[in-house]
């Protein structure tokens, strides 16, 4: 009884101390990228050009058009804002392909009030099949704006749909409640316009609750008083200023935002479209990597942290788990999909470095913390945990993630300086690391779940909030 | 019993803690008093690089109105970037720049900090004094850009070398070695280097070079194998359909010997933006590549009477685009065109009556 009491607890032992090493190589991992982006930021913040420069370099060039496909699924409550600000935006050739997926609220009605809409035909190239499209309307007031309403048939499908319409050779997917900085094409344009090998880039999504809109433009960039919305703020900043610039840098970014991205529309339309799942955004970027490799052609895919889009995030919590949920099934399916990608240096470093990455600190991720609370209140209760050097560990973590946050606030006062007042960044860094209180273990459980739930194909409804400044 | 180790490494254990935390906390308030620092810099940075641009275009204005100003001496890369942000401002990216302000720049020795910047190891320094370079256009900082830029592997510094080449250039034969240097790097996008090629010569154009004088380049740029139809249209939007006339020959000549498809097909294309006729359009009519057969249908609205039988003959293609191009193309040429089109209302074949039929209903004379 005795030994197999012993053997039972040199085994949890053995267990927590891999666990232990998982948390060293997962921070370890989260540290190293911090510092790669850190060094890579400060020196590239100096090159970014001005806009008068970004003007005049591609006035004087042929910049490629771009079709703004947003697909809207009962978006009633901010498509016409995000609509209208996409209409700002500062870029010679463009359309907005707005693809209404069958929604059941008010979105069509809106969009006919807001923007005039006449039925119209407009022949599409039938490229992907899609659910059935009941019409085709473009405004009156702003002739760049198309609707196409359609069957609903999801996400991946209403892009799809936008595909087949849009006409020029560059697609930009944003979401439904985003908002563009003005001269965000323009930047990414560009990128697209110097390197024949690009096929598709990443900008920086960023959190827009808290800001003040005026005339479908940020006017004040402001952190939230939410402790909730603070630590989103940090998280997406460590996401994109940290993650998917080191990742991008070493070629292996799997990953572009569903938000925000541009890409060549010849790929997408010669690997299919996008399939129809809930991560669509990191299962096409996968399939790119995969067709470019085996199509054995030259390509690149960037993350350029200066063009930013502005989304809302969950402002509750039962929407911020929703959405986890999602992102975790979505991983989970993307990776399985492309499978045949991991370790296979075949595909490079997004094969052998990204997939791998994704795999063990993304999608295990959340299992090794959970499996190491579990651990440490199984050690506490059997007494078999030093309380002191517990506390001193959780001290720790909690500090070292402290540090993550504090690094990820100044690498974006690295490159955009987007928060003006040294107030909300301090805010933003303190209030973020809350998330080791509470915030970090419920996800982690919700994402632990997740992973089992994958069959699951729903996207969870999506509390909308209006963005404030155009409040009707 | 305690041992030596049981009683050590516990505390060895926790002392290791405790130097981690202490580690942690003094990194984490640098972080948060450099994030002060830093914002606080760069907003001092960005003030004073205004001061100076604005300082700079003060003493422009006072120099290109004739009176005694002096630019200040620079000896810093930020003072240079100020001055040539501050030229920029004032008379815009490229053109002409007066003689009396390139001396004073000249003065000042930006060029040589500029040119300094590029030896940098640090990409974003070698960035910011290309930028600097094309801004201050001095003529002789062509050549250093472009042996700068030929060493270059940074694709964003090398799409900002060709821009700044194109602020510098001088001469028509600039056009050549700017033509070399795009098509030295295979990944850089076509649509940049056309833009880069239409740029040089409206730079050209406004420092008041003659089209006649480009002859010669674009003979050479034309060419070469790597040029296509979009050099032909970025030169009718550098030069301007009108002006473009004085170098027709050459575009035709070039066409004529490099018998390339896509290249004569462009030409034609030219041809008929310049609403001017030459044989070439003729030898073309009736030719197997679809393209080129087309090109050269609509080229000849600009022709006359003598186009209209080949023409003509078209119709009755079997394609529906060529005899499309066919119908709209006699319905421009004057009566005879359309004397053509009326004669084939009675033609056997259904398709070619159809297209007779539909050209002379739609198409306004």
């Amino acid at each position: 009884m005795i030994l197999t009491f012993l053997s039972i607890a040199n085994t949890l032992l053995c267990f927590e101390v891999l666990i232990l090493l998982a948390f060293l190589i997962i921070n370890g991992s989260y540290t190293y990228i911090t510092l790669f982006a850190f060094r890579h930021l400060r020196d590239s913040s100096e090159a970014v050009p001005d806009l008068d420069r970004l003007l005049a370099l591609t006035r004087s060039a042929n910049l490629r058009p771009i079709s703004i496909v947003i697909p809207a699924y009962n978006e009633q409550v901010t498509l016409v804002e995000t609509i209208h600000a996409a209409i700002q935006i500062n870029y010679p050739h463009y359309e907005i392909v707005v693809v209404n997926d069958g929604s059941t609220d008010e979105t069509l009605a809106r969009l006919k009030e807001a923007f005039g809409l006449v039925p119209i035909e407009r022949p599409d190239r039938k490229a992907i099949e899609t659910e059935p499209v009941r019409a085709v309307y473009v405004s009156e007031r702003f002739p760049k704006v198309w609707v196409i309403d359609k069957e609903n048939g999801g996400k991946a499908d209403a892009l799809n749909c936008g595909l087949n319409y849009s006409r020029y050779p560059l697609f930009c997917a944003i979401d439904a409640d985003s908002i563009l900085d003005p001269d965000a094409l323009l930047r990414m344009g560009h990128q697209f316009l110097i390197d024949r090998n690009l096929i598709a880039a990443g900008g920086s999504v960023r959190v827009l609750n808290g800001c003040v809109v005026e005339g479908s433009r940020i006017k004040k960039i402001r952190s939230p008083r939410s402790i909730l919305t603070n630590i989103q703020i940090v998280e997406y900043l460590r996401g994109f200023m940290a993650g998917r610039v080191t990742l991008g840098e070493y070629e292996s970014l799997l990953i572009i935002s569903g938000a925000f991205g541009i890409f060549r529309k010849d790929l997408i339309l010669a690997i299919g479209g996008y399939r129809k799942t809930v991560g669509e955004d990191m299962d096409i970027v996968l399939r790119l990597h995969r067709y470019c490799v085996e199509q054995e052609i030259k390509y690149k895919v960037y993350f350029i942290p200066e063009p930013v889009c502005w989304t809302q995030v969950p402002s509750d919590f039962p929407s911020l788990l929703r959405q986890r949920n999602r992102w975790q099934r979505a991983l989970v399916d993307s990776i399985w999909h492309n499978r045949s990608m991991l370790f296979n240096p075949r595909y490079g470093r997004a094969g052998t470095l990204g997939m791998p990455f994704f795999l063990f600190i993304e999608l295990f991720g959340p299992l090794i913390e959970f499996i190491g609370y579990v651990g440490f209140v199984l050690f506490f209760i059997f007494h078999m945990l030093n309380p002191l050097f517990a506390l001193l560990f959780f001290t720790i973590s909690i500090l070292w993630g402290m540090w993550l946050n504090a690094a990820a606030v100044l690498l974006d006062n690295f490159v955009l300086h987007k928060y003006e007042s040294l107030f909300d960044s301090y805010r933003i860094a303190i209030l973020g690391s809350l998330e080791y209180l509470g915030y970090r273990q419920v996800l982690a459980v919700e994402r632990l779940i997740a992973t089992f739930q994958v069959s699951q194909t729903h996207w969870g409804h999506a509390d909308r909030k209006t963005i404030p400044g155009r409040a009707k | 019993m305690h041992t030596l180790d049981m009683s050590v490494f516990p505390y060895l254990t926790v002392a290791l803690l405790w130097v981690v935390i202490l580690v942690f906390v003094v990194s984490i308030v640098a972080l948060f008093i450099s994030l002060g620092l830093h914002k606080r810099h760069a907003l001092a940075r960005v003030r004073q690089f205004r001061q100076e641009v604005d300082r700079e275009e003060r003493a422009l204005t006072e120099l290109l109105a004739g009176g005694a100003a002096h630019l200040h001496e620079v000896r810093h890369l930020e003072e240079a970037s100020a001055l040539g942000t501050a030229l920029t401002k004032k008379l815009g990216p490229t053109g002409q720049t007066a003689p009396t302000v390139l001396e004073a720049v000249r003065k000042t020795g930006a060029a040589a900090v500029a040119l300094a910047a590029l030896e940098a190891v640090d990409w974003a320094e070698r960035y910011r004094g290309i930028c600097t370079c094309g801004d201050l256009r001095l003529p002789e900082l062509f050549d250093p850009v472009i042996t700068f830029a030929y060493a270059e592997e940074n694709m964003k510094i090398f799409g900002i070398c060709l821009y700044a080449g194109t602020q510098l250039l001088s001469e028509p034969s600039h056009v050549k070695v700017l033509f070399d240097l795009t098509a030295s790097r295979p990944d850089l996008s076509t649509g940049y280097c056309e833009g880069m090629f239409r740029n040089a010569i409206q730079s050209l154009q406004q420092q008041g070079v003659a089209p006649e004088r480009l002859n010669a380049v674009l003979e050479y740029c034309l060419r070469d194998h790597r040029a296509d139809e979009q050099h032909h249209l970025a030169l009718i939007l550098a030069i301007g359909k009108e002006r473009l006339t004085s170098i027709k020959d050459t575009l035709v000549n070039v066409a004529r010997l490099q018998n390339n498809e896509r290249l004569i097909a462009a030409t034609l294309r030219s041809l008929q933006s310049m609403g001017l006729c030459d044989p070439i359009i003729g030898e073309h009519i009736g030719a197997p590549d679809l393209m080129l057969n087309i090109a050269a249908i609509r080229a000849a609205e600009s022709c006359g009477a003598e186009i209209v039988a080949p023409v003509s003959e078209q119709l009755a293609s079997p394609d529906f685009n060529v005899r499309y191009a066919a119908a709209q193309t006699l319905m421009h040429l004057s009566a005879a065109g359309h004397q053509a089109l009326l004669e084939r209302l009675h033609d056997e074949r259904p398709e070619v009556r159809q297209m007779a039929t539909f050209a002379l209903a739609v198409e306004p004379r």
